[in-house]
């Protein structure tokens, strides 16, 4: 759908680019390093506004454990900027190490670290963004403590682009763990989930994985339970005996095991989150183990301290048309009172019948409006009306 | 029917203050420096009473500010001859889930009443304000408090998952949801830090914490301000995370240990850490050592660990009551709270010294070292018009050092009315304009504690709006 393309490599040229779309009514697709731009809703736009060549470090001290980057930069990048220091960002959205911090405060993206580190809400202290409406706007700032005005860092972190193109951000930053070990534990989600919530320290990651993904990444089709300890060496240690008590025999693995994870699901055609108290975690797991089995290829995997359940299916066959109206029929059950679906992904025509919007409140609708009053940036994304 | 009766319909006559008398006990916060008094005071027992006063407030187009405890220190809960809301009688704790670690409170619920609560269960509420006995969760969501345990666990915004808020104009909305995760908008963290401005909370889903496993609590005593400093970007630079990294200069330490909350601190010191270190049993001892040599490496002269819970108690009440100690040097004082990047600390430390010395002014430095997050004290007597000029002046300049180092104006105390004269120095006419959008939003009409967190001059938009009516 987009016909024109325009590049902004820094913060006055994308202002100059909004500020064309409001005059033209133009709407923008905003596209980083483009690898995710078919998760969330359809998005109506007749140009695409490149932001990927707005990159490079622009502020880092090691000892303020913190990092200013343009929004084009990559977590390859940071990370390897900040390793120099012995420092990282624990944070690693599902795709690959070639996603733009701009995008992942935008889509406030997360991955299995999310467990031990939080999420880009957590550890974002400051942005600067474009909003629809013209304003360039500093929100927050450099320091990881910070309450002065109204929260503008939160407001923009998630908002998928639907209120400002980002034009820089500042990410707190740790020390790397003097130890990092990944293992794996053949344990079902009733007792790996009620295990690991009650492990002291918490651990860095832990994901449960259905047989079919266990399979896909080596682990041999049994539900197994993957688990990232860091820490220092005698924390670590004792970590992982409080593990091994757990029951199952305790594998040690690679730690591109997590890279394995996160780029399992590369050509997806659904992706599906369910949130629910971790209490309510090992019911919500069977259903999901149940409905991803009945279609070919899908699988789950599950966070159990954060009671978060992702089920992903794989495109279908050539001419399956049943396949469409099956997942529709089976993923419509799946919001309940003690369970949330949050769709990452869909085929275009399900989203209407599953997740028409996410502005249904007034509260939503009148920060679109104002933040971007032409309706430029990324319209559709909300399911927002045309 | 007047104001005054429809409200006295809502929560009985009792529970609606009006004569002078008996509003002056609301004429300020935490800060003496300011006194306002309401037009009315009015004092809901229930969700409902609460409410339904909004609602009479919406349909009568009257500006009222909410108030919890009014420990706050900014001005943030002053009424300025509008109504205030005093929130403390909804104080009822309404339910615990220990399994799923979440407990949802009414907004006057005081911040350690809910840890006492959650203690049977092995749980706390970590975002812990050294004034954790006095103020309320609501006021702790409002202002995104901080404590000395943030450094490790997160300030309020970390802990709060829903809330549910009556908007100035009485509607109800629900933001954030229990489970955590949500579809849309963050409009939860739009809310916490608000100072409220975007209306009343009236209940509020927060996390509960496991207790750690272990506790280190030391103390390290140092012959210089700066090695202090220096010691805190090294401890930083180790990776470990201490629960608490806390420092107090000489004259602080003399404070508290002229006061009733003395806690063994030695008063010959420049400055100590009060270091905390929590977690599992395993290897914390030899985090300890490492902390303390570290200490040691900088010159301190002593590193002392508290041998049981009494002592520690002990120490960390020196260091919650320091304020309080303050206050009783001098008739008043003026509270700051500011935030620098951590590798600025000995840097800035020296500047507010110089400063205070200039201006002929005592700067006490009681603060959260570990985050960067200052609070230069300056007790003073404002009888005195010379001193009281002075004390302003040497403010002045520390907040715009403080500016000038890459930091910002609060770190947990909020802007209030206290630091509305900063935000300009410290954000551009654009920043600004978007916080009056964000606001206006949640309460068009600026009923909501009017006049609070950006310059009403500030708002373009607004200000354009009014003047065309
Ligand atoms: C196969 C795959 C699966 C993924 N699954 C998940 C998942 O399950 N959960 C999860 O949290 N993340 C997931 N991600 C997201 C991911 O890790 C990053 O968020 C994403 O890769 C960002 O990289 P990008 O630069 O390519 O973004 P893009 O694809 O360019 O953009 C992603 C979105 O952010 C908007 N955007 C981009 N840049 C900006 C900007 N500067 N300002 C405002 N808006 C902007 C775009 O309009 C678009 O809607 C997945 C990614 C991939 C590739
Ligand atoms: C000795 C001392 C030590 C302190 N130490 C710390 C510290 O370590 N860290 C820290 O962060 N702060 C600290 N403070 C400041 C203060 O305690 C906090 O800001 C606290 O959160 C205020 O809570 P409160 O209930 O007293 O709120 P109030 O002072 O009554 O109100 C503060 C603001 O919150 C708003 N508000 C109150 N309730 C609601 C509600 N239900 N809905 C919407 N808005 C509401 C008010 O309108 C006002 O703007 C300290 C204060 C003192 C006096």
């Amino acid at each position: 759908m987009a016909h024109g393309e325009v590049r902004a490599v820094n913060t006055a040229r994308v202002a100059e680019a909004l500020a064309d779309a409001r005059s033209s009514g133009d709407a923008l697709r905003l596209v980083s390093g483009g690898a995710w731009l078919d998760a969330n809703r359809p998005v109506r736009a007749s140009s695409r506004l490149e932001l990927a060549e707005n990159r490079g470090i622009t502020a880092y001290e090691p000892g303020d454990l913190t990092i200013t980057a343009r929004a084009g930069t990559t977590l390859r990048e940071v990370a390897d900027t900040v390793g120099a220091a012995r420092q990282w960002l624990p944070l690693d959205p599902y795709g690959t190490d070639h996603a733009t911090v701009g995008a992942i405060v935008a889509t406030g993206s997360s991955g299995p670290l999310a467990t031990g580190y939080g999420t880009p809400r957590d550890m974002t202290l400051g942005c600067e963004f474009v909003s629809g409406s013209g304003l360039v706007v500093q929100a927050g700032g450099r320091v990881v403590k910070n309450v002065a005005g109204f929260d503008l860092v939160r407001l923009v972190t998630g908002s998928w682009g639907s209120l400002g193109a980002i034009t820089e951000v500042t990410l707190r930053l740790r020390a790397l763990p003097q130890r990092d070990v990944t293992i794996a534990l053949p344990l079902d989600a009733g007792a790996g989930a009620a295990g690991i919530r009650s492990l002291a320290p918490l651990p860095a990651a832990a994901e449960l994985l259905s047989p079919r993904l266990s399979e896909r990444l080596g682990f041999g089709g049994v539900e197994v339970l993957l688990v990232r300890l860091t820490g220092s060496e005698l924390a670590v240690n004792a970590q992982r005996s409080a593990l091994a008590a757990l029951g199952g025999a305790a594998r040690d693995e690679e730690v591109d095991r997590w890279a394995a994870l996160r780029a399992a699901d590369d050509h997806a055609a659904a992706i599906v989150r369910i949130s629910t108290l971790p209490s309510e975690l090992p019911r919500t797991w069977k259903l999901a183990c149940a409905l991803t089995a009945s279609f070919t290829g899908a699988w789950c995997s599950a966070q159990p301290v954060r009671g978060v359940v992702r089920l992903v299916f794989p495109k279908p066959g050539e001419g399956d048309l049943q396949w469409e109206r099956d997942l529709a029929a089976r993923l419509a059950a799946l919001t309940s009172e003690r369970m949330r679906a949050i769709f990452e992904r869909l085929p275009a025509a399900l989203w209407t019948t599953l997740a028409p919007s996410a502005l249904g409140d007034g509260l939503s609708r009148g920060i679109k409006e104002r933040f971007d009053p032409g309706s430029i940036l990324n319209p559709g994304i909300w399911g927002e009306p045309a | 029917m007047e104001l005054i009766e429809r409200l006295e319909q809502v929560v009985g006559a009792r529970r609606v203050l009006r004569r002078r008398s008996e509003l002056v006990t609301y004429a300020a916060d935490g800060l003496p420096s300011y006194n306002k008094l309401p037009s009315l005071g009015v004092f809901p027992g229930t969700r409902e009473e609460l409410l339904s006063v909004v609602r009479v407030l919406a349909e009568a187009n009257v500006a009222f500010v909410a108030r919890g405890a009014g420990t706050g220190l900014s001005g943030g809960a002053l009424a300025d001859g509008v109504v205030l809301l005093g929130l403390n009688r909804l104080s009822r704790i309404i339910s615990i889930d220990a399994e799923n670690g979440l407990a949802v409170v009414e907004p006057g619920v005081v911040n350690a009443a809910l840890t006492r609560a959650a203690s049977v269960h092995g749980l706390h509420y970590a975002p812990d304000p050294s004034s954790q006995a006095a103020c309320t969760i609501g006021g702790n969501v409002a202002e995104n408090a901080g404590g000395p345990h943030c450094l490790k666990y997160g300030v309020t915004l970390n802990h709060v998952v829903a809330c549910t808020v009556a908007l100035p104009s009485g509607e109800i909305a629900t933001l954030g949801c229990a489970s955590g995760e949500a579809d849309g908008l963050d409009l939860l963290g739009a809310f916490v830090g608000s100072e409220g401005c975007f209306g009343v909370a009236l209940d509020v889903t927060v996390k509960l914490s496991r207790d750690p496993q272990s506790v280190r609590t030391m103390l390290a005593d140092f012959m210089s301000m700066d090695d202090a400093a220096q010691s805190v970007s090294s401890v930083i630079a180790t990776g470990i995370i201490p629960a608490a990294l806390e420092m107090m200069d000489n004259p602080t330490i003399r404070a508290v240990e002229a006061s009733i909350y003395a806690a063994g601190y030695p008063t010959d010191a420049a400055a100590v850490l009060l270091i905390e270190l929590d977690g599992a049993e395993a290897g914390l001892a030899e985090e300890a050592a490492l902390i303390a040599s570290i200490c040691m490496a900088h010159g301190a002269r002593e590193v002392r660990v508290a041998s049981d819970p009494a002592e520690r108690a002990r120490l960390w009440q020196g260091r919650k009551k320091a304020f309080g100690a303050m206050g009783r040097i001098s008739p008043h004082l003026v509270v700051q709270d500011a935030v620098v990047p951590r590798t600025k600390l000995p840097a800035i430390l020296e500047r507010i010294a110089e400063i205070g010395a200039r201006h002929r002014v005592k700067v006490c430095n009681v603060f959260h070292a570990g985050d960067g997050n200052l609070h230069p004290n300056i007790p003073y007597d404002a009888g005195d018009a010379d001193e009281t000029a002075r004390v302003h002046l040497a403010m002045g300049e520390i907040m715009r050092a403080c500016v000038a180092a890459g930091g910002t104006i609060t770190g947990e105390h909020g802007i209030g009315i206290d630091k509305l004269d900063y935000m300009e120095d410290l954000f551009s006419a654009d920043t600004l304009s978007a916080m009056c959008a964000l606001r206006d939003v949640f309460d068009p009409d600026r009923r909501s504690n009017p006049g609070k967190v950006v310059p009403l001059h500030s708002c373009r938009e607004w200000r354009m709006a009014k003047s065309a009516q």
